[in-house]
């Protein structure tokens, strides 16, 4: 796995309010001994493939010049170990069920930063340009979790950095064989394309033309020139035992149909934009 | 292969009527060493006096526990380190944390540096070249109470010499050498030196005693490792430097030197 840490689990320090999984802070020890904070996020029966969804979004963030958390893969400790942890409180509590109910799974976790979570007017911080690359990642791997109210956006000295992408690729196994129908944002079942985060500032900066149907098609030509068999790669890098086979073949064709599509997804923004 | 792991924070409320509170201290189990390791740049002025009184309560009780009791750390903390009445009501300990590591020295130096405590842990740490310069300033003292029983600067007799700052004559020659345990380093690591260049350094009539420094955050680990030396290495004597405030306290190291070279100890003449 390319870029992707193996940790090894430390201990919970809390349960951290943050989206619907909760997931954990704890301290995780990576390759070189260090041990720092992360964020785990615990099996969830509720989209079994979220790690996978995780990593492979991760991963994409890039191509569209973007950054995120350092993420890994930490596995559960050993159930015989789970009398270790304190019962007592909701962090201990919340890994001893983890480990009874998932015999040492890998988890995902993402390196905890200290930062600000995302308000409005931050993003005045950033070229308008970056905020549209995110905005089209988003609809690129039809992601809706970056809403006004859970931005996932962290700000860092003044650096955009994103998190959480466990409902990224949300329903690629609905898309017929052309791809057509996942281009409609809209549709996409965990949220829609008016509660996006960034949609009222980039409207407002495309009025006053700080982006334009242009710089759509300048993201359309760098993500292009990466080629198509090189995004499919970057999300098909995870270990088989976080996802089924299934859901790898549907996000490789996923992948697929939103690359040979995109300057269609490109008008379909400009359109958002420009309302 | 992973091992349990358990500590606590100390933590010192720095503001009453706003509740702020600032770590100061940490206790630390990893099964075989227990360690303490502590700060009060986080705490006012006003109330150092006080917490640092604490503090050293703690320290010694830390160092003074048996073996055998410290599996008792976990639940029974507080009895074990009870935080004093009236204003020591303003420290208290955190919620006891468990969890794995692969090396215990390693992770209670990395939690010391998280929660930053790491400044009072370097500032207790001492360089080999200053405890090296407190053994030359101590040994030029001995050297004129006896040139001829005390020498400076003598290489050890053995197949890989080392440059002792001060060696005595006692029947058969004794060297010091200097050894400055530092937690950013393996303990097993440092032992193994220590043990390797005690081995070659010497030949079979030589002595050797190390004169080392050991920070408080690792106090209990070095003497427990210093005692499996010196079973390694019959006649191998230990003598601890510390550190006061900057300045070296020597006064046990020289009394041991001048019992062995007068048969009793001189006068101190500092």
């Amino acid at each position: 796995m390319d870029g992707l840490l193996e940790l090894e689990f430390g201990e919970p320090m809390a349960v951290l309010d943050r989206g619907t999984t909760r997931p954990l802070l704890c301290r995780l020890e990576d390759p070189l001994g260090n041990m720092n904070d992360w964020v785990v996020k615990l099996p969830s029966s509720k989209r079994p493939e979220a790690a996978a969804a995780e990593i492979a979004a991760h991963r994409l963030l890039a191509s569209f010049g973007l950054a995120g958390a350092e993420i890994g893969l930490v596995r559960l400790p050993d159930p015989s170990l789970e009398s270790i942890f304190d019962a007592s409180t909701e962090e201990g509590s919340a890994l001893r069920k983890a480990i009874r109910g998932a015999e040492q799974r890998l988890c995902f976790a993402s390196r905890f930063i200290d930062s600000v979570e995302h308000v409005d007017g931050m993003f005045r911080q950033r070229k308008p340009e970056e905020v549209l690359r995110l905005f089209f990642f988003d609809a690129f791997a039809w992601h809706a979790d970056r809403t006004v109210r859970t931005p996932n956006i962290l700000w860092c000295a003044g650096r955009m950095i994103l998190i959480d992408h466990a409902r990224a690729f949300f329903g690629v196994e609905e898309i017929d064989e052309t791809g057509l129908t996942a281009f409609d944002y809209a549709d996409n079942r965990s949220g829609t394309w008016s509660d996006h985060v960034a949609l009222a500032y980039l409207r407002r900066q495309w009025q006053r033309v700080a982006v334009s149907a242009e710089n759509c098609t300048q993201v359309v030509a760098q993500i292009q020139a990466l080629g198509s068999a090189h995004l499919e790669r970057l999300v098909n890098d995870w270990p088989d035992s976080l996802a089924s086979a299934i859901f790898k073949s549907d996000l490789h064709r996923f992948v697929k149909s939103r690359f040979n599509n995109l300057p269609t997804l490109a008008q379909e923004i400009s359109d958002a934009l420009s309302r | 292969m992973r091992s349990r792991v358990d500590y606590r924070f100390l933590r010192a409320v720095t503001n009453p009527v706003t509740g702020d509170e600032a770590t100061i201290g940490v206790l630390h189990w990893d099964g075989n060493a227990l360690r303490f390791a502590h700060a009060l740049r986080s705490v006012p002025q006003d109330l150092r006096g006080d917490v640092q009184r604490l503090l050293t309560t703690v320290t010694d009780r830390v160092n003074q526990m048996p073996a055998g009791q410290r599996d008792l750390l976990k639940q029974d903390l507080i009895q074990l380190f009870p935080v004093p009445e009236g204003r020591g009501s303003l420290i208290h300990w955190g919620k006891p944390v468990s969890g794995l590591c692969s090396s215990g020295e390693q992770h209670f130096t990395q939690l010391v540096a998280a929660a930053g405590l790491s400044l009072s842990t370097k500032d207790s740490q001492v360089s080999k070249t200053t405890l090296r310069s407190w053994i030359s300033d101590a040994a030029q003292r001995l050297h004129k109470l006896d040139p001829d029983r005390v020498q400076l600067d003598m290489s050890s007799p053995g197949h890989i010499p080392f440059q002792a700052p001060l060696a005595w004559k006692n029947g058969v020659w004794n060297f010091a050498l200097p050894w400055s345990f530092d937690t950013s380093r393996e303990m097993e690591d440092q032992i193994r030196d220590l043990v390797g260049q005690l081995a070659t350094g010497l030949d079979d009539k030589a002595k050797a005693a190390v004169v080392f420094f050991a920070p408080g955050s690792s106090r209990n680990s070095v003497l427990h490792e210093l005692s499996y030396v010196q079973q390694r290495i019959p006649g191998t004597r230990v003598s601890e430097l510390q550190n006061r405030d900057g300045q070296p306290d020597t006064r046990d190291f020289e009394a041991m030197v001048q019992t062995d070279v007068a048969g009793r100890p001189l006068l101190n003449t500092r």
